[in-house]
Formats: structure tokens, sequence, C-alpha cells
């Protein structure tokens, strides 16, 4: 079997998706699909799973034109997919879940519970969780959600499988359980293409790598012969070594050594532990862990999202109640989900920007122009409605909302997910500067190789790790290398106690 | 430019709809009409300031009892009135009192227990016929003072008293919308609440006032609806509250929050009266012209929610 | 697989219908004990229920629609609509078995234009049914202008008699909305239908025609005020264009209390019924009270009031103690 993409192109608005992408996927291949944010990829796979219409091109399945105009057809024509953020119902039981695309019925036409149950433990027993089949879907842990996703998938009956970013939340053993199951699939000669950001994965995982770029195809390789600095090259478009060194601030800043902010006991809910943080003025410091271990809990606490928090701020105790405190207090949080927490939607530019300072603050911006050039904004009109940028653009703007408060503290959980090198790296920089003026920030981030690139090697900067809900592990100076941050994040890799 | 656009329906189907008018109705343009016409216009404008701003708040915001608050303040307010400007003024303010209670009442089921607007506020609705009902005995109010009447004396033909309030009033709020922290504020919450909540926005302080603005406009336009009538009816705005939704409809506001205005929303409550006076010029029975208003809603909707989905 | 007594009894107080049917149960003894002068004999369990068959049939209706996210506030003005028109059709001589057909036709076609405004044209349910509430209220106007008009002799004699010797006839126009419901909702549609209500991109990205499954739901609504209409008509023998005004907030309340959640995707049918039984006997309880009509009045609505609050407090701890994804007014 054959399946060809040729020419997709999809637009939104003024922003190209997919530039005339062409691919080719053979069976019995496990394909990765590669790249940035805006690079395309994941409009890629919406397209062929029937969520999104090409504005031109056609995917051919063994030479004939496939017709995929919802996910209902694409799955007709043998098509799967796994969602990034989960189609999963927590409405309904798991069996319900797995068997949802093609619910079993007896004779009479109506369901059958039997069967449900029957066939969703034996996908689930592959997976190795039989023992979730009874337990509501919405008090899983994540990873197992994911792995429920896949068991969805695994359920239909495909040729293909597309699989959305499904790694970055599962377990080592999980990661090695869905690989044994690709591996299989591949034997039986089915069509794989797995969307992910982890080199290391993509290396263990697949045989050959689409590289895509500001959407468009740039290059296939077969993973036995391209090397990492090529795909990154590939992916940047640019010298990679160059892009790490040039945004290396002069100043390696130095760190003071009174405590700004000291909080102690600080809860983490799902674990039922507590943490003890202490940051300096202008110190950097990066959260790392396996997603939900509680990273994301330190950085809303503090902001007063998740109730009140006692902390001590320049040696006088103050209560953060709620966000409004939080922002009286000189704090700032850049959230990654831009949609539910960041953009305002139907407002331009120059509202979005100023939102916190003139609103909350009371304190008029002296140029709208100024801040968004700030950051580095690439726009046309302070008018111009915020949802015309660029994800990386949009959410630089989200950066420069907090910028002009001039914080104190600057917390974010995962403010670079889905923002392509070049804005990160520019972001990396604002946060430099601001370091250097005397900003304490503490920011999550579920990508190690970030939290490497802003921590590494510099005196006002460390990394903490956090697994279930403790802190294991700190590192500083030469210690931060992305190996080291992701072997801490695994109870058994790394020197945890 | 964005802004522009908004007008750019309302306007245009107010001019085609008086086009339509005078070719139907004789006497159409005469400068009586037209004075009610904008009478009526500025009445259900106060409604709108009222309805748009539930909207705008966002979280699925509405106000289904706005028609009740009025029939509440329909009947009881003008009995504060006899004979003084005063009077009139403690009525007004009376009335606009027992409104913004109201829509606090709303505004606590709503934020404090999280109910939906549209149950929140149906509910409220009935509850505040029911007290009408209760309150008044089932009599209303029998005699409507001449001072109170005189909203809708004439200032400078074609405007009148009520009129030329109603204009004020709306571009009033306008102003407050755009100047104000709080219209600012409003906006923001309507558009995202997580986000606004994130950069500190009190978004139940700002959900809640705007549920209580609500009622205290629907409370004011009731007493000047008594005014206009001249003789009160136990469901006298009732009829409002479909109006309003639909003339903030025409008026482009986005239905899911955040966006809006109020001159423009009193440009559709034009459209509206234009369109109703037409319906009543041609002695349609009751029955049509119900039927003639849902069409029409149904259609102002299809339009409003087409134009905010191509944006997106 | 023998199960302890503990496992059913968190499953009973994970119910959605719970409260509901505790309120019923209660309201039921202090009516039979505590109010002098109720006999609660057959006869008066059969003049309850045909009080009550309308409100009933609206809640089963409106707790489909609001299971796949939506509401539907026409409900009340389409069986004043299907009331009219069946008596109107009586009068003209219309025999009243294709006249009654007509009528559910009718019903059914306006539950779909519901539903596909709602689905076809994106206009928020809400919105629509504020519209056709209003077309529906009118075309009954031009229907009947006034109250009035006489139905054919066979269906009141039905209607009064009895069924198989000591059913009220009253019970098939709620029990057959009632069957029609559990075996769809036992039907693959069904399980899709709930997953519509809970997230319905979700559900579409497995492969689930939303719309069709809202269509359904709009076209039974219709159904159900059909039924509710033909038993009202047959109750009173006559029509009236303004009789259904009052009851949509009844049967949206009940379906509430029942435990319906207003975001869809949790609650039966059940629920609402239990919950409007409750609100039946609170009237009767509330009538005996001997205060005049008025403060009758102002009592329902605040006691229905107070019970919607309760239901979604109640529903919106019971969601974030499940860890549901989703929280009423969200």
């Amino acid at each position: 079997m054959i399946v060809e993409c040729r020419n997709i192109s999809k637009s939104f608005g003024g922003i190209h998706a997919l530039k005339n992408a062409s691919l080719t996927l053979n069976d019995g291949e496990i394909r990765a699909l590669l790249g940035g944010n805006g690079s395309g990829k994941s409009t890629l796979i919406k397209v062929a799973s029937g969520l999104i219409r090409a504005d031109a091109g056609e995917i051919f399945i063994d030479g004939k034109p496939a017709k995929i105009t919802s996910p209902k057809a694409s799955k007709r024509l043998g098509i799967v997919s796994t969602a990034q953020e989960l189609s999963i119902l927590p409405n309904l039981t798991v069996g319900e879940n797995i068997t949802l695309c093609s619910i079993p019925r007896r004779r009479t036409g109506l369901v059958d519970r039997g069967a449900i149950r029957a066939r969703s433990l034996a996908v689930l027993e592959k997976l190795g969780i039989a023992d979730v089949i009874d337990t509501p879907v919405g008090s899983l842990p994540v990873n197992k959600q994911y792995l429920i996703e896949f068991a969805k998938a695994m359920y239909q009956s495909f040729d293909i499988l597309l699989i959305d970013e499904i790694t970055s939340a599962l377990y080592r053993e999980d990661v090695a359980v869905v690989r044994s199951i690709l591996n299989e699939y591949r034997a039986q000669g089915k069509i794989i293409l797995l969307i992910s950001h982890r080199l290391q994965e993509i290396y263990d995982m697949c045989d050959s790598v689409t590289v895509m770029r500001n959407g468009e195809i740039i290059e296939t390789c077969d993973l036995q012969t391209a090397d990492e600095q090529y795909l990154l090259s590939l992916m940047i478009g640019e010298d990679y070594r160059g892009v790490r060194e040039s945004d290396r601030s002069e100043h390696a800043g130095e760190l003071s050594q009174e405590a700004f902010i000291t909080v102690s006991g600080l809860p983490i809910p799902k674990y039922g532990t507590a943490v003890d943080l202490t940051v300096r003025k202008g110190e950097i410091i990066g959260v790392a862990g396996l997603q939900g271990h509680g990273q994301s809990d330190i950085v809303r606490a503090l902001h007063g999202m998740n109730g009140p928090v006692r902390i001590t701020m320049n040696g006088s105790p103050v209560t953060i109640k709620d966000p409004i405190q939080a922002v009286k207090h000189g704090i700032a949080f850049v959230s990654g989900d831009r949609e539910n927490e960041g953009a305002f939607k139907r407002h331009d530019l120059a509202a979005n920007i100023s939102a916190v300072c003139d609103i909350v603050l009371r304190r008029r911006l002296n140029s709208v122009e100024e801040a968004l050039r700030s950051v580095n904004t690439k726009y046309d009109s302070e008018q111009q409605n915020i949802t015309s940028l660029s994800g990386g653009n949009q959410q630089k703007v989200l950066f420069g909302r907090w910028m002009q408060t001039q914080p104190q503290l600057l917390l974010a959980d995962d403010p670079s997910k889905g923002i392509d090198m070049q804005a990160r790296g520019e972001m990396r920089s604002l946060l430099y500067s601001m370091a250097d003026q005397g900003t304490a920030m503490i920011i999550v981030s579920s990508d190690e190789e970030e939290l490497a690139l802003l921590c590494a090697d510099r005196s006002n900067a460390k990394v903490i790790v956090m697994y279930e809900g403790q802190i294991v592990r700190t590192l500083r100076g030469a210690e931060v290398t992305r190996q080291n941050i992701t072997a801490a994040t695994l109870a058994n890799g790394g020197k945890n106690g | 430019m964005d802004r522009l656009a908004m007008f750019l329906p309302s306007v245009g189907a107010s001019i085609v709809l008086i086009v339509i008018g005078q070719l139907i109705v004789p006497g159409f343009m005469s400068i009586n009409n037209i004075s009610s016409i904008l009478m009526t216009t500025g009445l259900l404008g106060i409604m709108t300031i009222a309805q748009n701003t539930a909207i705008m708040s966002g979280n699925n915001g509405i106000d289904l009892s706005v028609g009740s608050v009025a029939s509440l303040t329909a009947v009881v307010c003008p009995l504060l009135v006899s004979d003084t400007v005063g009077e009139l003024l403690f009525a007004f303010l009376v009335a606009m009192l027992i409104g913004v209670a109201i829509g606090l009442m709303n505004s606590v089921g709503i934020q404090a227990f999280r109910i939906p607007p549209l149950i929140m506020t149906l509910i409220m609705g009935s509850v505040v016929d029911g007290a009408k009902l209760f309150v008044t005995k089932g009599s209303p109010a029998t005699r409507i003072s001449p001072i109170l009447q005189s909203v809708s004396d004439p200032v400078i033909q074609p405007f009148r008293i009520l009129t030329i309030f109603a204009v004020i009033m709306v571009v009033l709020a306008e102003l407050m919308l755009h100047r104000s922290r709080f219209g600012r504020a409003l906006l923001l919450t309507g558009d995202n609440p997580g986000a606004a909540a994130i950069c500190g926005i009190n978004t139940k302080l700002v959900g809640g006032a705007a549920y209580a603005i609500s009622g205290g406009f629907a409370g004011i336009m009731g007493l000047f609806l008594a005014g206009y009538a001249g003789a009160t009816t136990m469901s006298m705005g009732s009829s409002y509250t479909l109006l309003s939704v639909a003339a903030v409809a025409i008026g482009g506001t986005d239905l899911a929050g955040g966006k809006g205005s109020y001159v423009s929303c009193l440009v559709g409550a034009l459209v509206l009266t234009v369109l109703t006076t037409i319906l009543q010029a041609l002695n349609v029975q009751e029955g049509v012209r119900l039927i003639v208003k849902g069409l029409i809603l149904i259609l102002i909707m299809v339009v409003n929610i087409y134009s905010h989905r191509r944006k997106s | 697989m023998r199960r302890p007594l503990s496992y059913y009894l968190r499953k009973l107080l994970k119910w959605s219908a719970l409260p509901a049917f505790l309120l019923m149960a209660a309201s039921f003894l202090i009516v039979k004990y505590l109010i002098t002068g109720t006999n609660i004999n057959a006869s008066y369990i059969t003049s309850f229920l045909n009080t009550n068959t309308a409100v009933i049939c609206m809640s089963i209706g409106v707790t489909a629609v609001i299971l796949t996210g939506g509401i539907d506030i026409s409900l009340g003005a389409l069986v004043s609509l299907c009331n009219v028109v069946a008596v109107q059709l009586m009068m003209h001589g219309v025999h009243y078995l294709p006249a009654l057909i007509i009528v559910l036709l009718m019903a059914v076609a306006a539950g779909a234009v519901n539903g596909a405004v709602v689905s076809y044209l994106h206009v928020p349910p809400l919105l629509t049914t504020f519209a056709t509430q209003t077309v529906f209220a009118g075309l009954a106007l031009t229907v009947m202008r006034v109250p009035g008009g006489r139905i054919a002799g066979e269906c009141t004699s039905f209607y009064y008699g009895k069924l198989f010797g000591f059913l009220p006839p009253t019970i098939l126009f709620i029990l057959v909305p009632v069957v029609i419901w559990k075996i769809y909702r036992r039907s693959p549609e069904g399980t899709r239908l709930y997953a519509v209500g809970c997230d319905e991109g979700k559900a579409f990205l497995s492969g689930i025609n939303v719309e069709r499954c809202r269509m359904f739901a709009y076209c039974f609504a219709g159904f159900c005020a059909g039924m509710g209409a033909i038993a009202y008509t047959f109750y009173v023998s006559a029509g009236d264009p303004d009789l259904g005004n009052s009851l949509d907030m009844r049967a949206i309340s009940a379906a509430v209390i029942g435990g319906v959640s207003l975001s869809g995707g949790y609650g039966d049918v059940a629920g609402g019924i239990f919950g409007c039984l409750f609100f039946g006997m609170l009237t009767n309880m509330i009538v005996s009270f001997k205060v005049n009509v008025f403060t009758q009045n102002l009592l329902e609505a605040l006691i229905l009031l107070a019970g919607v609050l309760m239901a979604i407090a109640v529903r919106n701890r019971s969601m974030s103690l499940k860890g549901g994804l989703k929280r009423e007014g969200q």
C-alpha cells in the first residue's frame, strides 16, 4: 500500500500552515514527522484524519484519490488517528471510550455490553493496564488517559495510523509498550506516522523521518544515516550551533545572596506533598519533571490560582489569596495555554499587550508600539486582531504583556510550548535581560532541551526537578544538560536519594 | 474599521425598512410617525443597554429577566410620582435600585452558585413576575401622573424627552465601555475569563456588576415605559426581553461575549422598531405578528453568528 | 460476580436522580400524612397524573435536548400549537386518528426545525428556541384566536376510562416516550448522544455524526411535546392557544432538579419525571395552605429557584469530586 500526499496547502486567515506539502508513505513503515512550531506537522495530520479540509492538494491511497471530508470518512478509508488533546470522554466508561468508534451491538440492535468489556479488556491487556477497566476516566492519571487514547486507536481496524504527540505524556515503560505494539503493526504491513518532538524516541521507534519547517516538507531521511545535528539544522534552517551561541548574553548574571521570596509547605495536592522554595532577586529557576508531577502546581499556587498561599517577600509575610493579589505584589504569570489563559481573541494587539498594566495596575503604557517591539513582534498595525498573528508571535505579545508590568517575580507554565526555535531564542534573551534587571523567575517547562539552553552555565540559574510532588534534584552550572535533567525526572535514573 | 463594520448591517437594514415602510404605509414618513418611532426606539434602546451588558460579560451571558423587571417597576414605581420633578427623579432612582437588587440576585446565582445565566435569569424572571403579582395583588397602579407621562412630550420635533434621554444614556454607556477601566475589564472578561483572571481582573466582580447594571437599566426602562404608555398592564415589559436580544444581535454584538457596541445596538433597536411599526400599520393579527417576529429573530441570529464565525 | 453491599450503596449515592427521587418521596409523604383532607386513592392519582402529564412529557423531551448540551424553551408553545391544531382538525370533521397522527408529525417537524437551526445554522439553542417559541405561539394564535372548541367524544371517553381495568390511560402518553428513550439509550446511537453532550469536539473526532444525534434529541423533544399536548387535549376537551406558556419553566427546572447537567452528557429522564411529580405535589401542598393565588405563585417560583440552585450546587460538587472535566456554567 502506498499513501501519497500531493501538494497539500492550507491557510488559516493569513497564516500559511501548509505549503505544497508532498509526502509518500509505504506499508510496513514507521515514519516520524518532525518539526518546530509552525512547521505544519499537526496540520498535515489533521488534514489526513479529516478534521480540517485542505485548500489545495489531494491524498491518494494506492493511486486512488481519497475523499477525506470528516473523521468518519477518514476512518472509513482506513485512517485512524490519536488526538493530541485526547478524545476520550469522562462521562463514559473506559470500555465505552475504547469502543466508541464502532460500538458492538447485539442482534436486537442494542449495545452489547459484554462485548464492550471483553474486547476492551483484550486491548488493555496488550497495553498492560487491564486493571483500569472499571476506573472512572476522569480520575485516571494523564499517562493512562493517553494509553486509553491509544487503545481506542488500537481497537479500530486501520491501514494507516497517525499518532499526534502521544509520547510526551507517557512514562518510559508505557513508551516501551507502545513501541513494541507499533513494531507489530509494522510487521503486519501497516503504515504509521508519528509526531514527536523527542529526538531520542524518534530514533528508538521509527525507521525514517520527514522534517517540516514553515509549512513545507524539507526532507525525508533514513534514521540510520541522519544524525541529530543534521535533523536539527533541517528543522531550524540555519546552523544549529550558531543559534546556540548567539543567544548567550554577555553577562552571565550575578546572583544576590539574600532571599527575595521564600515559601514553605507549598502543597502539591495530587501527591499530598509539600514543597519549600527560595528565590533570589535575578535568579532563574527552571522546573523540570514528567508531566503532572507538581511543577505546574508550584507556579500556579504562587500566582494565587490554587487558593491562598503564604509566602515571605523581602522578609515580611505576605498572603496571596488570588491572582488579583499576586499581580498587585508584582507577580506575573505566563501560561502556555494561549487559548484559555492567554490571548483575548476578540481584542487587538494594543488591548492584549496592555491588559494587565492598563486595567489592573492602572499604569498606561507609554507606547504600545514600543511594547510590541520590545518583544520583537512581527505585526502590521496595533489595531490588528491578535489572532491574525502566528502562534509564536501571539506568545510574544502575551510575554510582552507581563514584561510591561515590570514584575518582581515571573512565573511561567510551559511558555514556549508550541513556539518555534527562533521565537524561543528571542524569549530566552528577554528572560536574561529581565533577570539582569532583578526579576526573579520560575519557569516550568516540559521541554528539557529548552531548560538546558536556558539555565546551563549561568551563575544565576538552576534547574530543579520534580518527581511525584517532590524536588528530587537541583542542577547548576555545568551539570545542567538535557541528559541530566531527563535522567533526574525518572525515578530510577540519575542520583535520586 | 472593524467597529464601523458592525454598524453597517443595522444601518443598511434601517434604510431598507424605512423605504419599504414609506411604500407600504401611507404617511409613514410624517413627522409624527418618525417622532413616535424614535421614541419607541429610545425605549427599546434603554433595554438594549441592559441586555448588551449582560451578553458582553461572556460566560454565555444573557438576561431573560429584563422584561419582568421592567414590568415590575412599571406597575409599582408610578405610585411614587404625584406632581413634582423631585418625586419623578426619586421614582427613577427607586426603579433603578429595584432593578439593581434583582440584578444582584442574578449575579449571586451566576457567580457564586455557577448557574448558567440563561437558567438563572429565566427563573428569576418568573420569581419577579410572582413577586409583582404578590405585591400588587393583581391590580397595577391605577393612575400615571402627568409629570411621568411628560416623557413623551416633544422637545424639538421629531425628538421627544424620552428619545433624548435614551440617546444620552446610550452614548454615555458607550463611552464608559471604552474609556473606563470597568468597561475594558468587562470586555476582556467576556472575551476570555480564564486569561482575565490570570491578569488580575476580578472576574466575579465584573461579571456580577454586569447583571446589576442590566437590572438597573431594565428597572429604569420600566418606569419610562409606564410614562410612555400612560397606563399600566401586568405584563407590559415582557415582549421587550425578546426584542432586546434581537436588537443586540442586530447590533453585531458577539453573542459569546467580549465584543459589542451600545450605539450599534441602538441602531438595531431602530431596525426592530421600524419593522414592528410596519407590521402594526398593516393591521396583521397578533398571531401573524408573533410569527414574523420569531422568523426575523432567527434570521438576525443566523446573520450575526455567521458574521462572527467568518472572522475566526 | 458477588459484590459487597457497599458497592451498591455507592452506586445508589451516585445516581443522578436520587435527590429528585427523595424530594418526590418526601413531598408524597407530606401530602399523604400531613395535609388533611387528601385521600390518596386511585381517583386522586388519576387526576394528579391527568393534570401533570403534559409537563412530564415536556420534561422527558427537554432532558434529551439538555443531554446534548442544548436547551429547548419552545416546547410549551409547541404544546399549545399541537393542542389547537388537534381541536381545529377534529372540529372540521377530520377523524380523530388521522388528526392525532398529523399533530404528532407536526410536532416532530417542529422539533426538526429547532434541531436544524441549531445544528446546521449554528444558532445557539437558547436563542433558536426563544425565536421558535414565538413562532409556535404565533401559529397557535393564528389557528385558534381564543380558547374553545371541542374534540371527538371517543377521545374523551377513552381518556376518562380505564386501561386494563385499573390504569389511567394518561400513563400511556408518558410510557411511550419513556420506552422509546430507553430503547434509544441502550442503542449505540444513545451512547453517541451522551458523547456529543459531554464534548462535541471529541465526539466528532471519534467519527460520530454530531448533527444526527442533535436532530434526534430535538425531534424527540417535539414528539414528547406532541404526546403531552394530545393528553392535555383529551383532558380538557378543548383548545387554548396560551396553555403551554408557564410549563417550560417547570419542565426545565424538573429536569435540572432531576440531575441532568446543563452542560450536557450527564443525567437521565427518570430524574425529570420525579422532579415533575415533586412539583405537582408541591403545588397541591401550597394550594392547601389557603393563601391567595398570588402568594401561591410566588412561593412556587421561589421553591423552583431554590430547588434548581441546590441541584446545580450538588452537581458541581459531585463533578469536582469525580474529577470530571466540566462544571455548570463553563
